[in-house]
Formats: structure tokens, sequence, C-alpha cells
């Protein structure tokens, strides 16, 4: 893809990103009401769980990438699958800081406590610190591709946490409120703020991973150029 | 000169991530209250309402935590978004190293 498509595609997902999140911001504050128990403290778990969402998306690409990385043999394809590794991986923990900030902030207010140790909290703190480690890992590692394979499996181990989370307050109940595809948002107004948030996260988080696989890609091609021009020169 | 000096920013890199790592899990720690009731401190006992405390509900105001958690959702995008910014100029200076080292061995630069 030349460098035009990539900057269009970059500017295209960044206006539809800012725009769909300035829409979501005027349906979550002058379109849905108020509820009735905690009022506009409430109006924090449309973001809250927007960002949720797309961090388990970001980790569950970050994961799958990792998989491809250890599983194929060509080049361009095991580069391709660490960029995207990465990426996915940064803006996933992007969107965990989001939602570790936004959740004890929600919860004070519902549960009248920052934290409680319930399955899903515990289960999303524990796949926030794995894919900074994994985070850590890579940028010790550099260019080297065992480090780089080790990072890979690291973000596999992510996989069932991810699927925990998921699942987490059906199996194990806790004091997350019901699931939401279960009935657990019923007003219209409220329903249309929800998934205008969910559509404006879901851009943000394609903006910002595109945009930062498109920089490590670039990353790779030039650190091969140095090792090119080293290997020329004849320096270890 | 340069494998070195990348090798010094990646391991302070590291260093950063591992500090804002150590941060999240401090962090998380200091925002416990000491807990009113033993019974209650937060450990998951396997009901639905561990570490619910409904008399500690009314005591924060909700604008504020709601000012406050939009506040950090645009403050955590902007920095990362910054960092983007800061990642395209380190290529660009990478880029510029690159064409002055293929010229000085007397090659063609590279097309930008």
């Amino acid at each position: 893809m030349g460098r035009g498509w990539t900057r269009w595609i970059g500017a295209a997902l960044a206006v539809a990103a800012l725009v769909t999140m300035l829409a979501a911001l005027y349906a979550i504050f002058f379109v849905a009401p108020l509820e009735m128990t905690m009022g506009i403290a409430q109006k924090i778990f449309y973001i809250h769980v927007g960002s949720a969402m797309n961090m388990l998306l970001a980790f569950g690409v970050c994961a799958l990438a990792g998989a491809t990385f250890l599983a194929v043999r060509a080049p361009r394809a095991r580069a391709m699958a660490d960029a995207i590794g990465v990426a996915t991986a940064e803006v996933g923990v992007t969107l965990g800081a989001i939602v570790l900030v936004t959740g004890p902030l929600w919860a004070r207010k519902a549960w009248g406590t920052w934290w409680t140790w319930e399955p899903r909290l515990t289960l999303s703190l524990m796949v926030f610190l794995l894919f900074l480690a994994y985070l850590a890992l890579r940028a010790f590692a550099g260019s080297d591709r065992f480090g780089r394979g080790v990072a890979a499996g690291l973000s596999i181990m992510g996989i069932p946490a991810i699927y925990f989370i998921h699942f987490a307050v059906e199996r194990w109940g806790g004091a997350h409120p019901q699931v939401v595809y279960k009935g657990g948002l019923t007003v219209p107004g409220m329903k249309l703020a929800f998934w205008l948030s969910v559509l404006a996260v879901s851009l943000v988080t394609a903006a910002l991973a595109y945009q930062r696989a498109v920089i490590e890609t670039q990353r790779q091609a030039i650190d091969a150029l140095f090792l090119e021009l080293d290997r020329r020169e004849g320096l270890p | 000169m340069r494998s070195t000096r990348s090798r010094v920013a990646r391991v302070l890199a590291g260093l950063v991530l591992a500090a804002v790592a150590s941060a999240a899990v401090a962090g998380t720690a200091l925002a416990q209250e000491e807990p009113r009731d033993k019974a209650a401190a937060g450990a998951w006992d396997g009901s639905w309402r561990a570490g619910v405390d409904d008399s500690a509900r009314d005591v924060v105001s909700g604008e504020t935590m709601v000012v406050v958690a939009y506040g950090a959702v645009w403050a955590i995008l902007f920095v990362y978004v910054l960092r983007l910014a800061a990642d395209i100029r380190g290529l660009r200076r990478e880029t510029e190293d690159l064409k002055r080292l293929v010229a000085g061995q007397g090659g063609k630069p590279p097309a930008s």
C-alpha cells in the first residue's frame, strides 16, 4: 500500500473517530436520561464499558497476532503480525488505563468503594498488567527475534483471561451489573448513548492502532536499512 | 553509535513501563480505603455484594466523579497521541541519519 493511501486511511479513521466521539458525548449528556439511583455518575458507565469492550478486543487481536508471529515463517507476515501485536497491545493498555481510572470512580458512587476483589475487576487488572509486561518485554527485546517470540507467547497467555473476563459476571456473579445484551439496558436514550459510545471508542481504537502499526512498520524498515548499512561497513 | 543509543532508549522505555506497572499496582492498593468492617474489606467471598458499602455511596458528588472520569479519558488519549507524534518525529530523525550515512558511503540516498 502506498504512503498516500496510508495517510488517507489514517486521516479518515481519525476524523471518523473524532466526529463519532463528539456525537457520543452529545448522546451521553443530552439524550440519555438521568438514571434514578446513581444520578449523573451513571454517565461514566458509557465510556467505561465501551473502553472495556475495546480493550478486550485489542488484547484479543494482539494474542492472535502473537500466535501468527509464532506460527508463520514468511518474514513479511511475521513482521506484519509483530507490528499489529505491538500496536494493539499499546492501544489495549491505553484503554485499560481508561477502564481502571473510570471504573473505580463509578464504583465509588455505585458500590460505595473504590475497588473490590470480585472476579471481573481482578481479572481485568491482571490482563492489563500482563499486556504491560508484554510491552516492557518488547521494549527490552528491540529487534531481537527470540525476545519478540517470548513476548508473542506472553500475549497468547492472555486469551483465557480475556474469555473469563467476558463471562465472569455470568459464571461467578460479582458486583458488576447485568450483561447489557441480556437486558441490562432498556431505556432507548440510554441504548443510543451506549452503542454510540461503543462505536466511538471502537473508531478511536482503530485509528490509534492503525497509526501505531504504520509507525512500527516504518521503524522495522529503517532498522533493516541500518542493519544492511552496518553489514556493508563490516560492522558486527 | 546508533545501536548503543537505541539500546539505551529501549532500556529507558522498559524502565518507564516497569515504573508505570508498579504505579498501577500501588495506585490500586492506595485506592483501597481503610476497611470499616473487616468482613466487608473487599475480599470476594462468592457473594455478588462482597465489598459493596451502600452507606458510603452518597458521600461523594456524582458531578465530581463524572468530570474527573471524562477529564481522565481525554488526558490519557491526549498523552498517547502525543507519544505517537513523538514516535513519528523520531522516525523522521532516523530517516535523516540514514540518508546522511548512505551519502557518506557514496551511495544514493533512499527516497523519503
